[in-house]
C-alpha cells in the first residue's frame, strides 16, 4: 500500500436546525459523525449507503463546499481544513468532482466548450490559444465529439452532460476525483459505458477515485476497497470482492442481497434480506450501535455498548459486535 | 438519433458562421409582432429626438382664436393644417404630442435602467449572501412596496419642485424594489444549484460565479420586469403629470396633455384621446419587443 494522499481524521458534519421554542435548545443533525479515512495514491474507493447516510455530504466536505464541524483533512500530506479561501483554490486544481445530476451541475447559459474551459481561464495554466485544443483533446478522451463544443446543455442527453462534466473535472489534471453517484442519474445502457470510461479514465490519467454510489453493485465493477457508510458512520469497510462476498457487518449482507440477481432456481428469493423501517432520525441516532434498531440479528448488548471500527482482518475494517461467521 | 445529432451540428455550425448581428436580425424578421414593436419604437426615439426638425409648428405658440379645433383641419388665419387638431389654447397637437415623446420617453427609459442597474445587484448580493444585508435590503423593499407611492411622489416634490431629475428619482425608487425582489427570488433557487458547487469546486472567485453563473440565469425575469414596467413607467409618469407633480407644468408630456384634455373630453375628444393613443402604442410595442427579446436571450428558445 502507497502512502496516502488524502486522509481524514474524525470527521464530523452538524447541521443546526433551530428548536421548537424560539431556539432555546437547537437540534443538530449529525450528517457526518466521526469519519476516519485514508486513500493510497491510485486506489479506488467506493462509499456505499442508503439515501441520508452522509455520502454527498462527506464528497462536499472533502470538496470543502461545505466546512466540516470538526475533524481534520490531509491532502498529499498538507492539512486543508483550515486553509484561507485564496490558498484553497489553489489545491482545487488537484480535487476535482463530479456531480450526481448532469442536468444542474451545467450552467445553461454556457455553451460546452465553454464550461470544460472555463477551469483553465480560472488557473491560466496554458495561453490562451492552446486552451481549445485543450478542450477538444479532453472531449475526445470522454467521448464527446468536437460538434459540441458550440452546444448549449440542453441540446445534449442525461448521458453526454455527464460526459461533460467529466471533462471538466478532468481538463486541470486533477490527482483525485470524487464521483458522487455520477451515474445514479442514468439509463442502464448508459451507466454501463459511463463506468467503463471512468475506469479507463482512472487508468489513463493515473487517477485517484473516490465513488460515491448507493448500488452496491456499482461500486463492486468499478473500486478496490469499499467502505459502507449507515448514519453517518463508515461501519465496514474493506477490499472490495472479499467484502462482497465475505460481508461481516449484517447492514453490509442486506445491501448485498437487495442487488438483483438473475438466478432461473426456486429458492432464488430465499436468502434475500429485507430490512424493515426507515433509517432512524440523524437527530438522534439510536444508542449503542446505531444499526441496531433494524439489524436482524439483534442482542441487548447492541443496544447498549457502541461498537467500534477495528481491524478484524488485514485491510478490514469492521464495527460490529457479533461479526458474521462464514457460512 | 444519429440523424438528429447531425442537423443539429449543422444548425450550430451555420449559427457560428453568421455574425451575432445577423441572427438577431433575422430572429426579429422571423418574429412579426416584435418586428413591428420595434420599428414603432424606432420611429417614435427618432421623432423625440428630431422633434424640433419634424415637428410641423412650435408646440407652444398659442392661437386662442383657433383653440379646440377639430383633427384634419385647415386654419386659413395662422396658415397651418391641424393633423390632430389644436388644444384648448389652439395649440397644434401633433407638435406637442412629438415634443411631449421627448420627455415621456426620456423619463420611463432612464427610469428602468437606473432601477434595473440598481435592484439587480441588491437582488443579486441579498440573495447570494444571505446574512445582515438580505434581512436590510428585504425589509426595505417591503416598507417601499407597503408605502403609498403616490403620496411619496408628492411629498418628495413638494420639498424639491418638480423636474425631470426628480421624476425619474422617484420613479426609480418606486420601482427598483421591483427588480431587488425578483432577482433576489431567482438567486436564492440558483445558488443552491450544482453548477454554482460545480464553479466553486473548479476555484472560481465570487465576482466570477456571480457574473459568469448567477446574473445571466437571473436575466429571464429581468428583462420580463423591464418590459412590464417601461410601460407602467410611460403610464405613472403620465399619472403624476396629470397630477400635477411630474415634470414643470411648461414641458409637455403625454400624461399633462391627457390630463390638460380631460375638461374637454365632451367637447373636444381629440385632446384626450391623441396623448393616450400614443402611451398605448408605445406600451403595446415595448411589450411585444420584449417578449421576443425574452425567448431571443433564452438559450433553451430557438427563434
Amino acid at each position: 500500500m502507497n502512502k496516502p494522499i488524502l486522509g481524514l481524521k474524525n470527521i464530523k458534519k452538524y447541521y443546526e436546525a433551530p428548536g421548537l421554542f424560539f431556539g432555546k435548545k437547537s437540534n443538530k443533525l449529525r450528517a457526518l459523525d466521526g469519519i476516519n479515512l485514508s486513500v493510497a495514491v491510485g486506489q479506488k474507493i467506493g462509499i456505499v449507503g442508503e439515501s441520508g447516510c452522509g455520502k454527498s455530504t462527506l464528497s462536499k466536505v472533502i470538496m470543502r463546499l461545505v466546512e466540516p464541524s470538526s475533524g481534520k483533512i490531509n491532502l498529499f500530506g498538507e492539512e486543508i481544513t483550515t486553509l484561507s479561501p485564496k490558498a484553497l483554490n489553489k489545491i482545487r486544481k488537484d480535487i476535482q468532482i463530479i456531480f450526481q445530476d448532469p442536468f444542474s451541475s451545467l450552467n445553461p447559459r454556457m455553451r460546452i466548450g465553454e464550461i470544460i474551459s472555463e477551469p483553465l481561464y480560472i488557473h491560466q495554466e496554458i495561453v490562451p490559444d492552446q486552451i481549445k485544443n485543450e478542450v477538444i483533446s479532453i472531449m475526445a478522451a470522454v467521448g464527446l465529439t468536437e460538434d459540441y463544443f458550440d452546444r448549449f446543455p440542453h441540446q445534449l442527453s442525461g448521458g453526454q452532460r455527464q460526459r461533460v462534466g467529466i471533462a471538466r473535472a478532468l481538463i486541470l489534471k486533477p490527482k483525485i476525483i470524487i464521483a458522487d453517484e455520477p451515474v445514479s442519474a442514468l439509463d442502464v445502457s448508459i451507466q454501463a459505458q459511463l463506468l467503463n470510461l471512468l475506469n479507463k479514465l482512472h487508468e489513463d490519467y493515473n487517477l485517484t477515485m473516490i465513488f460515491i454510489s448507493h448500488d452496491i453493485s456499482v461500486v463492486q465493477h468499478t473500486c478496490d476497497i469499499i467502505a459502507v457508510m449507515y448514519l453517518g458512520q463508515i461501519i465496514e469497510m474493506g477490499e472490495a470482492n472479499s467484502l462482497i462476498q465475505n460481508p461481516k457487518h449484517p447492514y453490509t449482507e442486506a445491501l448485498i442481497s437487495a442487488v438483483p440477481q438473475i438466478n432461473f432456481s426456486k429458492n432464488s428469493n430465499k436468502n434475500k434480506i429485507v430490512l424493515h423501517g426507515d433509517v432512524p432520525t440523524a437527530f438522534s441516532p439510536p444508542s449503542g450501535c446505531r444499526f441496531h434498531t433494524r439489524c436482524i440479528y439483534v442482542k441487548e448488548r447492541c443496544k447498549k455498548e457502541v461498537p467500534v471500527l477495528a481491524e478484524i482482518n488485514r485491510a478490514h475494517h469492521l464495527a460490529c459486535h457479533y461479526p458474521l461467521i462464514v457460512s | 438519433m444519429n440523424k438528429n445529432i447531425n442537423t443539429l451540428s449543422q444548425g450550430a455550425n451555420t449559427t457560428k458562421e453568421t455574425s451575432q448581428l445577423r441572427t438577431l436580425i433575422t430572429s426579429i424578421s422571423r418574429y412579426k409582432p416584435a418586428l413591428f414593436g420595434g420599428i414603432i419604437l424606432g420611429l417614435l426615439i427618432f421623432v423625440a429626438i428630431f422633434a424640433p426638425l419634424v415637428s410641423p409648428f412650435d408646440p407652444n405658440l398659442q392661437f386662442p382664436t383657433e383653440a379646440r379645433v377639430a383633427p384634419l383641419t385647415y386654419l386659413a388665419e395662422s396658415d397651418r393644417f391641424v393633423l390632430l387638431g389644436t388644444d384648448q389654447v389652439g395649440r397644434d397637437q401633433l407638435s406637442r404630442i412629438m415634443y411631449a415623446s421627448r420627455v415621456t420617453l426620456m423619463v420611463s427609459f432612464f427610469a428602468v435602467i437606473i432601477s434595473c442597474l440598481l435592484g439587480t445587484l441588491v437582488g443579486l448580493l441579498a440573495g447570494y449572501y444571505r446574512g445582515w444585508f438580505d434581512i436590510i435590503a428585504m425589509r426595505w423593499v417591503d416598507i417601499s412596496l407597503a408605502f403609498p407611492f403616490e403620496l411619496l411622489a408628492l411629498s418628495i416634490v413638494a420639498v424639491t419642485g418638480p423636474s425631470l431629475t426628480i421624476v425619474i428619482i422617484v420613479l426609480s425608487l418606486r420601482i427598483w424594489v421591483v427588480y431587488a425582489r425578483v432577482v433576489r427570488g431567482s438567486t436564492l433557487s440558483i445558488r443552491e444549484k450544482d453548477y454554482i458547487n460545480g464553479a466553486k469546486a473548479v476555484g472560481a472567485g465570487e465576482v466570477r460565479i456571480l457574473t459568469r453563473y448567477v446574473l445571466p440565469n437571473v436575466l429571464t425575469p429581468v428583462l420580463v420586469v423591464s418590459t412590464l414596467y417601461i410601460g407602467r413607467m410611460i403610464l405613472i409618469e403620465s399619472s403624476l403629470s396629470f397630477l400635477g407633480i411630474g415634470v414643470p407644468a411648461t414641458t409637455p408630456t403625454w400624461g399633462g396633455i391627457l390630463g390638460d384634455g380631460r375638461a374637454y373630453i365632451d367637447t373636444a375628444w381629440w385632446i384626450a384621446f391623441f396623448p393616450g393613443l400614443a402611451i398605448m402604442i408605445t406600451v403595446l410595442s415595448v411589450n411585444l419587443l420584449g417578449d421576443w427579446l425574452r425567448d431571443y436571450f433564452d438559450p433553451k428558445i430557438d427563434i
